[in-house]
């Protein structure tokens, strides 16, 4: 016991300080999601702000009496400045930075007193930095826009019926919405649930398949490692069981890649989060987990149990397998590719279980589907969601089983001590003769 | 008994080079025994043999009396083996390395601290123990590894090539340790070298490897004597020649 402990502290030691690990890993998620997610909440708040100031390029090539209304109703908005144009040629030599230059063409006001539609020209100026401020610039505009339609509506309402109140024939009714679930009504914004839940449905299986590749590569290198630095043979001459060793690998790679898409979930979680923040705020307030969990929205604790022996059992059996194949590299490089094998075994049965609904697939193609082990992680997410006991069970078992076998011929793969070495001794002999 | 008893090994390996070819011979326990040869001859073969990494192709060998194949962890328990070429983890600092390795010889603190101090005894590295390996040179890690290979005073030590890439002091130090763990604390030593003057200095018997089979065998005096040379490395050139 004292030897595994020994070796896996060993091993996280190692893997701790190689900068590989510890720049690609941990600091990308500590330092750059955080600093990405200060960036676009910067970008997008100050794009809507109130204290922002909107400066609009107006060219009036109506000139009449409503033309000039819209032209006064827009500057008597704070923040908002109007720079007058005579024509649109003046526009290419603008010395002033505008948000936005707004086109009243002829026949405005001869449209609506006629009784047809009019039209207005809005431009929002475009630079590839403001990217994410482009749309709430515009939403921005368009609103103004609308609250002066509607004003004119009001007016033009007033002209016809004045003793009606304009209000109740634009907006005869309101709308609430809610969501229909399992039998019950509840007053909540649809899109204020899935706000909540992507959580739920997106970061957590998104951080699962992070955490079985990082363990993947991880783990896939440990032995060529050792080899490329020489120790395997002292390693393996120590007065420890050659399960020992595979057993320091695998608990080993099995923190490390926790720790590190740990620190990674995190980051990427805090990123999502404080975008949509600040994008959308408020809506999801007031709805708290008792409630979701009360609908039968969120995993239970059964399923959060039973969710958690599917990923521990994916994950052991992920590691060994890429322990074994990894032994056959000389090198940490060869190690790499070879262990990317594994991937497409892992990431498209997720990819299918998680977008494509299984039983829209044929009959050959979902059962192929169902005997890759790993896709039953992607599907036990699911369950978990919709708590969906006897799947999530179906998918511990099946998974439980696979891991069984794979660890018992992994542990016979490292008892054969010259395959381990083989492609070692290999490399000597090809070098020397 | 017999510290190592080594009968009639053949090893083929997979591309059908045959490194050894029926090679037999004893290590008394205390003895030290050196095994030279050319470049290719199966020195190394023959380490990782007794030291349980390789199988014969056909052929036994016994570590105090027990099998390497069959009883494998048993003799891993016996043996502590400097392989030719080896490497330490570059991230830990020599110390942590020592205290890695110590601890798979023993649970007792005492005795920890006890093989750790032999060990910084051993390889002489000072302060520069506190760095992490990476920071070190060739010959510094050597002598981490020696010091790591003796610092449990093992019953028996397999080196391939101690003291290879160790500067003359250095390596003189080494041959000394080497030497005093043999009369001090009884360590059976089989090491391999392509150092005549170490083999000579340091071995009570000697076998001379070529092309997978011994060619002599006896002791510095006694092969000196037999070809007539003045030194052993007149005797290893007569041999091979031969
Ligand atoms: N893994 C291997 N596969 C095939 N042949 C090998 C392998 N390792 C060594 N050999 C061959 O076995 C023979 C003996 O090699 P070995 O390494 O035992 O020699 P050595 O006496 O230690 O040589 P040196 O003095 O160069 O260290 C050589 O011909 C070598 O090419
Ligand atoms: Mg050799």
């Amino acid at each position: 016991m004292s030897a595994l402990r020994n070796l896996v502290s060993k091993e996280i030691k190692e893997l701790f300080r190689d900068p590989k690990i510890l720049i690609g890993m941990i600091l990308v998620s500590i330092i750059i999601f955080p600093l990405l997610s200060k960036l676009v909440t910067y970008s997008v708040k100050s794009s809507t702000s109130l204290g922002r100031h909107f400066t609009i390029g107006l060219v009036d090539e109506d000139q009449t009496p409503l033309s000039r209304s819209l032209r006064e109703y827009l500057t008597a908005i704070k923040n908002v400045d109007v720079i007058m144009y005579a024509s649109t040629s003046q526009i290419g030599n603008l010395t002033q930075e505008v948000t936005a230059i707004i086109i009243i063409p002829k026949g405005f006001q001869a449209n609506i007193t006629s009784g047809l539609r009019a039209h207005i020209k809005v431009y929002t100026t475009f630079k590839p930095s403001s990217i994410f401020s482009q749309g709430s610039k515009g939403t921005f505009l368009t609103s103004l826009l609308k609250a002066y339609e509607r004003y004119l509506s009001v007016l033009l309402l007033h002209n016809v019926a004045p003793n009606v109140n304009p209000s109740t024939i634009l907006e005869p009714f309101n709308i609430k919405e809610g969501i229909f679930i399992k039998g019950k009504l509840i007053d909540i914004h649809p899109y204020a649930i899935s706000q909540l839940l992507i959580n739920y449905y997106f970061i957590l299986p998104y951080s699962l398949l992070l955490l079985l590749l990082v363990s993947i590569s991880i783990s896939a290198t440990a032995m060529a490692y050792e080899k490329e630095r020489k120790t395997l043979e002292t390693l393996l001459t120590l007065p420890i069981s050659r399960v020992t060793i595979f057993l320091g690998k695998l608990i080993g790679s099995i923190i490390v890649a926790l720790i590190s898409s740990g620190a990674y979930v995190l980051g990427f979680t805090y990123y999502i989060r404080s975008i949509m923040n600040a994008v959308q705020a408020p809506i999801s307030a007031g709805i708290s987990r008792e409630l979701l969990l009360k609908l039968g929205l969120l995993p239970t604790k059964l399923s959060y149990v039973l969710l958690s022996i599917v990923i521990l059992m994916a994950l052991i059996s992920a590691i060994s397998l890429a322990l074994s194949l990894g032994a056959f590299a000389e090198s940490v490089q060869s190690a790499q590719s070879i262990s990317g094998i594994l991937l497409p075994f892992i990431m498209i049965p997720w990819f299918l279980a998680t977008f494509v609904d299984p039983s829209s697939l044929s009959l050959p193609v979902r059962l192929l589907l169902y005997a890759i082990p790993f896709t039953h992680v992607a599907i036990a997410t699911r369950a978990a969601m919709e708590n969906n006991y006897l799947a999530l069970s179906i998918a511990a078992l099946y998974l439980a089983i696979f891991t069984a076998i794979i660890l018992y011929l992994t542990a016979r793969f490292f008892s054969i001590e010259e395959k381990v070495l083989s492609s070692q001794l290999f490399k000597r002999w090809r070098r020397k003769s | 008994m017999y510290a190592i008893e080594v009968q009639d090994l053949v090893k083929i390996y997979e591309g059908g080079i045959k490194a050894l070819r029926g090679v037999s011979f004893n290590v008394m326990p205390g003895e030290i025994f050196g095994v030279i040869g050319p470049n290719g001859a199966g020195k190394t073969t023959l380490m990782r043999i007794i030291a349980t990494l390789l199988k014969p192709t056909s052929g036994t060998v016994k570590v105090l009396g027990h099998d390497v194949v069959h009883e494998a962890e048993e003799v891993r328990k016996i043996i502590s083996y400097l392989p030719e070429e080896a490497g330490a983890y570059p991230n830990l600092t020599g110390l942590e390395y020592l205290t890695f390795m110590a601890k798979f010889y023993t649970n007792n603190e005492k005795e920890l601290q006890e093989m750790i101090r032999n060990a910084a005894r051993i390889c002489n590295l000072g302060k520069r123990l506190y760095d992490r390996i990476k920071s070190y040179s060739k010959g510094m890690v050597r002598r981490l590894l020696v010091a790591r290979t003796l610092m449990m005073k093992p019953k028996i030590a397999l080196l391939d090539e101690p003291t290879s890439g160790l500067d003359v002091l250095h390596a003189l130090y080494i041959r000394n340790v080497i030497r005093n763990y043999a009369k001090k604390f009884g360590t059976t030593v089989l090491l391999s070298s392509h150092n005549m003057l170490e083999v000579d200095y340091l071995c009570d018997r000697v076998a001379i490897i070529n092309k997978g089979r011994i060619i002599a065998i006896g002791n510095p005096e006694e092969l000196k004597e037999k070809y007539s040379a003045a030194n052993l490395e007149e005797v290893f050139a007569k041999a091979v020649r031969q």
